[in-house]
Formats: structure tokens, C-alpha cells, sequence
């Protein structure tokens, strides 16, 4: 026998109630004027048992009665097995089996998962469609951040025919390469490749090389391997799934603790960003060292590009980079050679 | 509704005769009133010919709105939920969530809320959520390809994305709206749920127009375009045919806003004299070192941090007070809150940094403090008999926005 308050339809009037079960029905005590009433299981329906909560049980013509929970109720609303999801959350070992498996999930998500349905995903996406976002982003960067090439045209249209030169060299399976020059008072020495095969050099980047052209082509081998291995595309769909699965696994926190989940998202995606110029740099040092070259010239540009940065602490700025630090960056070339 | 008839002396069968001679056409809110008292007097006199007992408890209160009415008590708000037990239910539907890729997600919000209503007792009743996962489910799946689609455009075509982006933002109100109404209508207490009947017209010139005009004066006048919103919302919810009435002061947002802006720009002040101080005394000579930007970088986040937990604690503890104290659910009910702006800067700052440094694990705890907190702070007087409150609006939204609104739990942040 428990105490149960029953609310009759359309009306914010409560009533104390008896309820019972024996073993086909559920018995609510008489009040204010009403008899008796017994119910079937199937006359009624209930919401699914969770933690002590009292049961939430809609009887015929949408009256609610209010229960407290109790072993016999519990029986009679959801069988003998139980309610299965209630089962896990109040057995110890499974709470601590959630415990070890929240930690393992996400790691298997966020380092398998996720990059493997970013790369099915970059597949599928036709070279028409990349093209059109590379021009909106160059487009966008001109109007922005990017000036027209300082360098004298005759320079330029020498160094596109040298590195076309260089692609033909290793073979590749995207057909489109394009390579442009602009001035950038923002980003000094840099390169860098859009995903439909344009690569762009800054005019800081070439006045650094000088004479050493081998810099160069170490550079654009490393952009080429971005474009091959289609990694502007797999990003997008890492940074979008990683967005959604963040705000749908912990959805309910707020405010700060958002913003702190903020900074997580970015090192998870730095993370990505780090393994794709891992990818990017083991191609050009592959393709250097197959078609005769050295990969001492990527060590080069590396160590050339890493003295016009400015230093930075290694470990905080790593997670917050979406590069591989200079240091480790140069040491695999060099081992590369032996 | 004007020239409302007050039935709750009618007997059965008066209230029968009354039902059968109303034109329907002209008077559909008392059609319906007399349809509800009917099925309650019914209900409660199934096996008895006598006029049901429960509509003459405690006949006091029965004084027009408006007077100063003398509660018939007061009572605290209760929250049974304790730590552990939620801890439980989180972790494992956590770990459910992640394991199929967020979509048992819409199944563990559902349990939490529920959780945390069906744990909130005020005067021996207790909340009710009564959402379905499948309602929550189909709403996320719409949010993803909302938000996914802004995603993309912005990235294949940024001109796109802009338009987009517009688009979202004039649609706040709608989104606002759809989501409000459903969260009310999920929520039940006694039997009887709550509604939202904000309109589209108003939640435009609330959400966009004074927001807009705000950004203009330099937000010199977001305090109002804050007390708008908080008016708005309040306003258009109601519980069961009886709705919120509220007389916010608009002097009390301008005095807290400026106030919370005041300790937010006090505390980067000091925090940037202390940040350059430190910056110089670790660098050598005039090179920016390594160390000095570790110094601005975390002294960065801690600034961000302390002005973010005080200032808003400041300002959330004043105006919750402030709303309770002058909000009346017409004729059931006054609030009030005592929340200290000393304990919930505490509160809010405890918090965080026990997730950051549990990673996250101490989440539950949180959650479950911070419902005690507010639970304990909270005080409900009692002033009417509220077993005169009558289901009242179910049947006035029309069957689309009935699903609209199932079928947006826009519970995403879409931007």
C-alpha cells in the first residue's frame, strides 16, 4: 500500500489517494466522493522508471496519478526484466564501466571515427564544387588580407614553368595545378594550397628562398601533398562533425563552461590540422627522395622558415598551432635521409 | 478575455445549462471553461450526485486581481535529486550517447529533464517533463541540417553563408518562439501544462529591433532592451487559463546593468595594470620572451574568467530577485528570491573550476548544486486555491503550430 496524489483531467485539483497492486491490477483508493477504481496494465500507460522519482502513471481520460515508487508498483508497470536503461544507471558496475568508457569512446570517436567519415566524406565531394569555394576563398583573402605579386611577371611565369615542371616530375592523380603569387603584409614567408589545386606562394616566401629554388620546390611538394590527399576537405568535415558531436554529447553545459569546451574543440581541431601537415610533410619528403632530390631540402626550408618566426613556447603554443612545432618538423626530414 | 463570467459557484447543472444556451460562435474561451468545469465536477462526482466536494476548500481568496490578496500560506521550493543518484543517470547516458554517435542524445535529455522536474516539489507537487525522445530527435535532426547547411554554404560560397546567416538572425524570433512554446508545453505541474502564446510580431521588435537600436547607442539602453526580453517572456506564459503578470522596473535593469558593465571593465583595468606588470618583470631587456606570452595568454583567460563569473553573477542574482519580487502568476501565486550576489558568484566559480578540473566529471555535482541553491533561495506564496486552475489553452493552437512546435525543440544553438 502507498500514498499516491492523483490529479484529475483538465484541472489542477489533487486528491490523496491509496494505490496498490495485486497481482493483474492496480487498485486506487476511493476519494471526495469516488468508489474504488481498479485498472489493468494495458488500461494505463506510465513513463519509464527513473532514479526515485515517484511513478508517473496516466490512467484512462488522462488522469495522472503520482506514486511513490516501490518494488511491487515497479514490477506490475514494467515487467519483471525491469526498465533496461534504469537497470544500467542503478547497477554500481555499470556506472563504473560508463566511467572508463566515456574517456575510450571519445577517443575512438574523435581518433578514428571522425577522420574516417571526414575522409569518405572529402571523397564525394566533386572537383567542380571545390573549385568554387578555392575562388571565393582566394577571392576573399585578395579583397582582405592578399595584394597583387610584387614580382616582376617574367620572374613568375619562369617559376610556374619550373614547378610545373617538378609536379610532372612525381606523379600525381589530381589533374589541376595552378600556381599563383601575391603580396601579404600579414602573413610574411608563407605558401599555401586551396583544395582545388591552386597553390599560392607570398612574395616573402620567395625573396627568402633567394637563389635556392630546391627550398621551393620542398614547399610546393608539401602543398601538392595537401591537394593529393584532399585535406581542405576532410578539415571542413572534421570541423563540422566535430561542432555537432561536441554541442550533442554535452549539449547542457553553459555559459563559461561552453567557452571552455570552445578552447577544447580548437585543440581538437588543431589536432586534425596537425595530422594532415604530418601527412603533407611525409609526402614531400617521400617524393623528394624518390625522384632524386634531397630531403635535406625540406629540413632547409624549414629551418629558413622557423628564423623568420618569431620564437614561441613549445608546449602551450602547440596545442593552440595548427602546426607541428618547426623543431620535430625539421628532425624527421634530417632522419629521413638515413 | 473580457467580461469574464466567474462559474466556480455554478452546481453541475447549472453549469450543463449554462453550456447548452452559449453561442459557441461568439463565445468559444467560455465554451470551453464550461466544457472543463463540466468534465472536473463530473469527474469528481462520478459515483456521487452531490455537487463535488473540491471546488469549495477554502473559498477565501476569491477577491479581484489586483487587490492586495492575503496568501494562504507560503511554502519553500523542494529539490529531492541528489549527486550521486545523478551522477549515475548522466554517466551512463553519456556514454550511451557517445557510443551512437549523439543520437541517443535526444533519449538522455529527455531522462535529465526529467530528472530535475520530476525533482522540483513546491507545496507537495511535483514537476512534470513530458517531452517524447522522438519529438527531441526529429527537431535535432533539423537543427543538423540547418546548421550544417549554413556550414558548408559559408564555406563553398561565403556570400551565401551571409545570407544565411541573415536569415537565422531574422529568424531568432521565430526559433525563439517555437522553442519557448515547446518547453512550456512540455512542462506540467499538477496536471496542467504550461503555454507560451508570444507572437511573432512582438518577439521581432523584442529580439531584433531593440537589439539593433541597442547596438546603435552603443548599448547605452541594453539594459531596457534586456528588460524587454525578460517582460516578453514572462508575459506570454501562462499556466493552465491563468497567465504571469509582472511590473519590472526599469530603473532596476539600467542601475544593475550599468553596475555589471562598471565591475566587467573595473576588472580588465586591473587585470591588464597586473598583466603588464608581470609581462615586464619576467621578459629580459625589450624582447617579448616566451614567458610573457604565457603570462598574457593565461592571464588573458583569467581576466575573461573572474569578469564573466562576477559580473554576470552580479547581475543574474539582482534581476532574478528583482523578477520574482514583482511577477504574479494572476491570482495563484507570488515569488520570491533572496539569491546573495556574494554566494552565487561563489557558486558559479566553484563550479567551473571543479569541471575544468575534473575534466568534466564533476558536472552532475554541479547541476545538482546549483538546482539545491535556487531551490533553497526561492519562496512561493500560495494565494488563491489553485485547484481553481483549469487547462486552458490547449485547444486555441491551432493544429500546425501544434506540430511546428513539436516539430522544433530548437534546443540547438543554431549560430
Amino acid at each position: 500500500m502507498a500514498k499516491g496524489q492523483l490529479y484529475p483531467r483538465a484541472g489542477a485539483a489533487a486528491y490523496q489517494v491509496d494505490c496498490d497492486v495485486n497481482s493483474e491490477a492496480l487498485i486506487v483508493g476511493s476519494f471526495e466522493g469516488n468508489s474504488e477504481q481498479t485498472y489493468l496494465r494495458s488500461e494505463v500507460t506510465c513513463k519509464p522508471k527513473l532514479g526515485r522519482l515517484p511513478r508517473e502513471i496516466t490512467l484512462p481520460g488522462n488522469v495522472l496519478l503520482v506514486c511513490d515508487s516501490s518494488e511491487s508498483l515497479d514490477a506490475w508497470l514494467d515487467g519483471k526484466g525491469g526498465d533496461a536503461i534504469n537497470k544500467l544507471e542503478s547497477k554500481r558496475h555499470w556506472v563504473i564501466a560508463s566511467v572508463v568508457m566515456v574517456p575510450v569512446l571519445l577517443y575512438l570517436v574523435f581518433a578514428f571515427i571522425m577522420p574516417w567519415i571526414a575522409v569518405r566524406f572529402a571523397d564525394v565531394i566533386p572537383q567542380e564544387a571545390k573549385f568554387v569555394a578555392s575562388q571565393h576563398t582566394l577571392s576573399a583573402m585578395d579583397a582582405t588580407i592578399l595584394e597583387p605579386s610584387g614580382l616582376p611577371v617574367t620572374q613568375q611565369s619562369s617559376l610556374q614553368a619550373h614547378f610545373h615542371k617538378v609536379i610532372n616530375d612525381i606523379g600525381v592523380s589530381h589533374d589541376y595545378f595552378d600556381i599563383q603569387f601575391r603580396k601579404s603584409s600579414f602573413t610574411g614567408p608563407n605558401a599555401f594550397a586551396l583544395p582545388d589545386g591552386t597553390i599560392v606562394y607570398t612574395d616573402d616566401m620567395i625573396t627568402l628562398a633567394g637563389e635556392d629554388l630546391a627550398i621551393l620546390d620542398a614547399i610546393l611538394l608539401h602543398e601538392v601533398g595537401h591537394v593529393e590527399q584532399n585535406h581542405s576537405m576532410q578539415m571542413i568535415a572534421e570541423s563540422l562533425f566535430t561542432t555537432l558531436a561536441v554541442s550533442y554529447f554535452f549539449g547542457d553545459l553553459t555559459g563559461a563552461i561552453e567557452a571552455f569546451f570552445g578552447v577544447g574543440s580548437t585543440v581538437l581541431h588543431n589536432k586534425f590540422s596537425q595530422a594532415h601537415e604530418r601527412a603533407a610533410d611525409d609526402f614531400a619528403l617521400h617524393q623528394l627522395s624518390v625522384t632524386g632530390r634531397n630531403p635535406e631540402d625540406f629540413a632547409r626550408a624549414m629551418e629558413k622558415l622557423s628564423e623568420s618566426l618569431p620564437e614561441a613556447s613549445e608546449t602551450v603554443e602547440n596545442w593552440l598551432s595548427t602546426h607541428p612545432v618547426m623543431k620535430e618538423r625539421i628532425e624527421k626530414a634530417r632522419a629521413f635521409n638515413q | 478575455m473580457e467580461n469574464e463570467i466567474d462559474y466556480s459557484g455554478y452546481t453541475l447543472s447549472e453549469l450543463k445549462e449554462a453550456r447548452s444556451t452559449i453561442d459557441e460562435q461568439a463565445w468559444p474561451d467560455r465554451a470551453l471553461i464550461l466544457d472543463q468545469l463540466i468534465a472536473a465536477k463530473e469527474f469528481a462526482s462520478m459515483s456521487s450526485p452531490e455537487p463535488a466536494a473540491g471546488a469549495q476548500q477554502q473559498g477565501g481568496a476569491q477577491d479581484d486581481a489586483g487587490q492586495a490578496v492575503q496568501p494562504l500560506r507560503t511554502v519553500p521550493v523542494k529539490f529531492h535529486g541528489t549527486t550521486g543518484e545523478f551522477f549515475s543517470i548522466w554517466i551512463v547516458n553519456l556514454a550511451l550517447t557517445i557510443a551512437t554517435l549523439g543520437i541517443y542524445s535526444a533519449w538522455a535529455k529527455v531522462r535529465t529533464n526529467r530528472y530535475f522536474y520530476g525533482n522540483t516539489d513546491i507545496d507537495g507537487h511535483r514537476f512534470a517533463y513530458l517531452a517524447e525522445p522522438l519529438q527531441i530527435l526529429k527537431g535535432r535532426a533539423i537543427a543538423v541540417v540547418l546548421f550544417g547547411g549554413y556550414f558548408l554554404a559559408s564555406y563553398f560560397n561565403p556570400l551565401a553563408g551571409v545570407i544565411v546567416a541573415i536569415c537565422l538572425g531574422l529568424l531568432t524570433p521565430v526559433l525563439v518562439i517555437l522553442s519557448y512554446r515547446f518547453k512550456m508545453r512540455m512542462t506540467s505541474y499538477r496536471n496542467v501544462r504550461f503555454n507560451f502564446k508570444g507572437r511573432f510580431g512582438r518577439a521581432f521588435v523584442v529580439f531584433v529591433l531593440w537589439p539593433v537600436a541597442s547596438l546603435f547607442t552603443l548599448y547605452l539602453i541594453l539594459p531596457l532592451a534586456l528588460k524587454k526580453i525578460d517582460q516578453f517572456l514572462l508575459e506570454s506564459t501562462g499556466y493552465g487559463d491563468k497567465s504571469f503578470k509582472t511590473r519590472l522596473n526599469t530603473g532596476e535593469y539600467f542601475g544593475t546593468g550599468i553596475a555589471a558593465g562598471a565591475i566587467a571593465f573595473g576588472i580588465f583595468m586591473i587585470g591588464g595594470i597586473f598583466m603588464a606588470v608581470g609581462i615586464f618583470s619576467t621578459s629580459s631587456g625589450e624582447e617579448f620572451s616566451s614567458s610573457g606570452s604565457l603570462v598574457f595568454t593565461f592571464g588573458t583567460f583569467a581576466m575573461y574568467f573572474l569578469a564573466y563569473v562576477i559580473a554576470s553573477g552580479f547581475y543574474s542574482a539582482r534581476i532574478r530577485n528583482h523578477l520574482f519580487a514583482v511577477t504574479e502568476l494572476d491570482g495563484i501565486a507570488r515569488f520570491s528570491s533572496d539569491v546573495g550576489v556574494g554566494e552565487l558568484i561563489s557558486l558559479r566559480g566553484t563550479n567551473i573550476l571543479a569541471i575544468i578540473f575534473t575534466l568534466g566529471f564533476a558536472f552532475p555535482w554541479t547541476k545538482v548544486r546549483t538546482a539545491n541553491f535556487y531551490a533553497e533561495r526561492t519562496q512561493v506564496a500560495v494565494l488563491s486555491d489553485v485547484n481553481k486552475v483549469m487547462e486552458g489553452y490547449t485547444s486555441d493552437v491551432g493544429a500546425a503550430g501544434e506540430e511546428a512546435a513539436g516539430l522544433f525543440d530548437v534546443d540547438i544553438a543554431l549560430g
